[in-house]
């Protein structure tokens, strides 16, 4: 009988002590739907670890309501973001060091046009050119201050409503070229400013060396409430292709696990200097 | 094989339940299916696209056609005539009329797309900024000349939509208009919420003041679908033309058809109103109306089929998953897989025009009860419809919220035509871009 109290207090503590041990879920939130980018980035966490991370993914309304979520939320917390939004008034900007985690990839800007042709695009760009583009600041000022410098006096920027609607405007002759972070939705992408991105001929950066000529912008993951290292040592793993199927590179973006294995201020420096590369060329 | 089959009775399945719930869209069930998708084939998800969106159309119809309630802006003038029919008692031939008239015009969509695969590249056009300028002011100006007001009081109702749709903050210049910091203004008012705070539940509440509480109905049969179709022969031009029009206007980004069924609504009515033949209930406006919107529902997916550019939400899964899968969305592609979603399309619109006859006959036990109690169900269930759409984003209370707004300004106005307010509104974001665009070309 004594044997049998033993054990049953034995239980009783050990349950007691898993409970009390248990911590809440991270919550997991995306200011885009199903299809989006940020869908296998975060669903990787909960792929790697079912008990920490809970098993389904909040859209919410708008990169606004992110912001709104992760300043007044009282439960562990994870959301995916782009990482640049100009201006402190943006009601996007949740870039600090506060939320910040970590950096999930690297997207550089990408030029692409009609013609399957490297060599021809290229003299092309050369000339006045119309150039279609998404993301307003985040895109126009690097993209002006690249057309500056290897394009013809007359070039110009023009934005649109998304990277398909910017498409659309070159299949329809509107636009000479668009820029877009992601190298397989134009046909054809021959100018990078992305130095290690193999699969496109041309380097800004051969052209010419200045702010923009390296530019890419960053997505991030923000949150609040969380163990910040214990979140990146998630993400690495979750996104380590040995552990899982996470096909990072779907979209052609250039994913650096080198950038992301480097400490949080290192990131945070890359894309303030970024920031401060856009507010500078608007002055 | 068995992948397409499972996916094309998945679609179908989807489609009959999305165009029976009233004020659910295409976007919010392929958001429900995406997790299922992301197994399928490229050309599978293609395919339950193809076959959900065929179907929803004639699901949609029956449910504007009985209880007077829309999911979509393009549904409305086959609304408006449909539920004036049934309420005439004249319901089997609405129902039957719009059936067929969409099949015919699914199958003329059809063959056009075969005939001028290797011409379409011209509608390429529809995609510049200018011409699309052009385009949404042509549409406004119509909208505004062919509602029921006088045209200053929808050029009032034009201006006000074109206000509300550009409330929120906009990604793709990262500007915002009227938000007043308030964190929900920054996805911008809903569509759901407005189209049935200002629209249609007031329209449901003007029904509910008619003296008229029960409705005849004769059950649809094959016979009769085999006399309609004899009947259609004569409305083979108003076929042609809304069906064409439907089928061109798909093609622009933002817009789809509703220019295209509006224009074919708006000069069926006009003519008929000047020979003063026209009232409440008309099947050549309902035909017109029914054929442009199943021609511009194909055409409207072709741009993604054709040059991998996705033009609504829902078009933007379907691209997300050809790019996991790593397909490149080309007319070469387009090509290699057009038959199976031909034959998809096909067999969708054959199978759908009869299942929702059959549907049709089974809801008509709804004539024996007092209409004011289905119209309350309805309401209620709209409502319950836009919290479950607004908890897809955390935002069930902003989207009652608005709706609870909107409600009163829609009563007072029930009596007006507001449909130039709810056009302008879709198209505000558009007209904003595509000027922002212009204006930095010159």
């Amino acid at each position: 009988m004594s044997s049998f109290k033993t054990i049953a207090v034995f239980l009783v503590l050990l349950i007691f002590s898993t409970i009390s041990q248990a911590q809440d879920p991270i919550r997991l939130i995306s200011p885009w739907g199903e299809g989006s980018i940020a869908f296998p980035f975060l669903e990787g966490f909960y792929q790697y670890d079912e008990s920490r991370f809970m098993n389904k993914i909040d859209v919410v309304g708008s990169c606004a309501e992110v912001t709104n979520i992760i300043k007044n939320t009282d439960e562990p917390t994870i959301a995916f973001s782009e990482a640049l939004f100009l201006s402190k008034n943006n009601p996007c900007n949740i870039l600090n060091e506060k939320y910040f985690v970590t950096t999930v990839g690297l997207a550089s800007l990408n030029f692409c046009t009609i013609n399957p042709d490297d060599d021809v695009a290229i003299k092309k760009f050369q000339r006045d050119v119309r150039v279609g583009h998404f993301n307003g600041d985040m895109f126009r000022i690097p993209i002006e201050s690249i057309l500056r410098n290897m394009s013809g006096k007359n070039s110009r920027a023009v934005p649109y409503r998304s990277t398909p609607d910017a498409i659309a405007a070159m299949k329809a002759g509107e636009v000479d070229f668009i820029v877009t972070s992601q190298n397989n939705m134009a046909e054809n992408c021959f100018l990078t400013t992305g130095e290690t991105n193999d699969d496109i001929t041309y380097k800004v950066s051969d052209f010419y060396d200045g702010k923009f000529s390296n530019a890419f912008y960053t997505l991030a993951i923000v949150g609040a409430n969380v163990n910040k290292e214990e979140i990146k040592k998630a993400f690495i793993n979750s996104t380590d292709p040995d552990i899982n199927n996470i096909y990072i590179d779907g979209r052609g973006r250039s994913y650096s696990p080198e950038l992301i294995k480097k400490d949080r201020e290192y990131q945070l420096k890359i894309i303030n200097d970024y920031v401060n590369h856009l507010k500078n060329a608007e002055r | 094989m068995i992948e397409t089959i499972f996916a094309f009775f998945l679609g179908l399945l989807a489609g009959i339940v999305t165009g029976i719930l009233p004020g659910v869209s295409i976007l919010a069930a392929m958001a429900i299916l995406y997790p299922v998708l992301l197994y399928f084939d490229t050309i599978n998800a293609i395919i339950l696209y193809v076959t959900l969106g065929a179907c929803v159309n004639y699901f949609a119809s029956v449910s504007g056609t009985f209880f007077g309630v829309v999911a979509s802006p393009t549904a409305i003038p086959s609304m408006i005539e449909g539920h004036a029919l049934f309420k005439k008692g004249d319901g089997d031939a609405a129902i039957m009329h719009a059936a067929i008239g969409s099949f015919v015009a699914s199958m003329f969509a059809l063959l056009l797309t075969v005939g001028l695969l290797e011409f379409l590249f011209v509608f390429y056009n529809l995609f510049n900024s200018r011409i699309k300028l052009i385009i949404f002011f042509i549409a406004i100006v119509f909208f505004i000349l062919t509602a029921d007001n006088k045209w200053w009081i929808s050029l009032i109702f034009a201006g006000v939509g074109l206000f509300l749709g550009n409330i929120g903050f906009r990604e793709g210049t990262m500007e915002e208009f009227m938000t007043f910091g308030i964190t929900p203004l920054y996805s911008g008012l809903p569509l759901i919420s407005v189209l049935l705070g200002l629209f249609v539940i007031p329209h449901i509440f003007l029904n509910l003041e008619s003296s008229q509480k029960t409705v005849s109905f004769n059950p649809i049969t094959f016979s009769g679908y085999i006399k309609n179709l004899k009947e259609m022969l004569s409305y083979k031009w108003i076929i042609f033309r809304s069906s064409l029009l439907g089928y061109i206007t798909g093609f622009v980004p933002g817009m789809t058809y509703i220019l295209g069924v509006s224009i074919s609504y708006g000069l069926i009515k006009r003519k008929k109103q000047k020979e003063n033949t026209y009232e409440k209930g008309d099947l050549h406006c309902l035909i017109s109306t029914e054929c442009a919107n199943s021609a511009g529902a194909l055409s409207v997916i072709l741009p993604l089929l054709l040059i991998g550019i996705p033009i609504t939400g829902s078009q933007t899964m379907i691209y997300s998953i050809a790019m996991n899968n790593g397909i490149d969305m080309t007319i070469q592609y387009f090509q290699s897989m057009y038959f199976n979603v031909i034959i998809a399309y096909t067999i969708t619109s054959i199978i759908c025009v009869f299942i929702a006859g059959k549907y049709v006959n089974w809801i008509s036990i709804i004539k024996r009860i007092n209409f004011d109690y289905i119209y309350i169900i309805i309401i209620l269930i709209l409502i319950l419809i836009v919290f479950l759409i607004g908890s897809r984003t955390l935002q069930e209370w902003y989207y009652l919220s608005i709706l609870a707004i909107f409600l009163p300004f829609g009563y007072a106005l029930r009596k007006f035509d507001v449909t130039p307010a709810i056009y302008s509104f879709i198209l505000a974001d558009h007209i904003y871009y595509s000027l922002r665009s212009t204006i930095a070309l010159f």
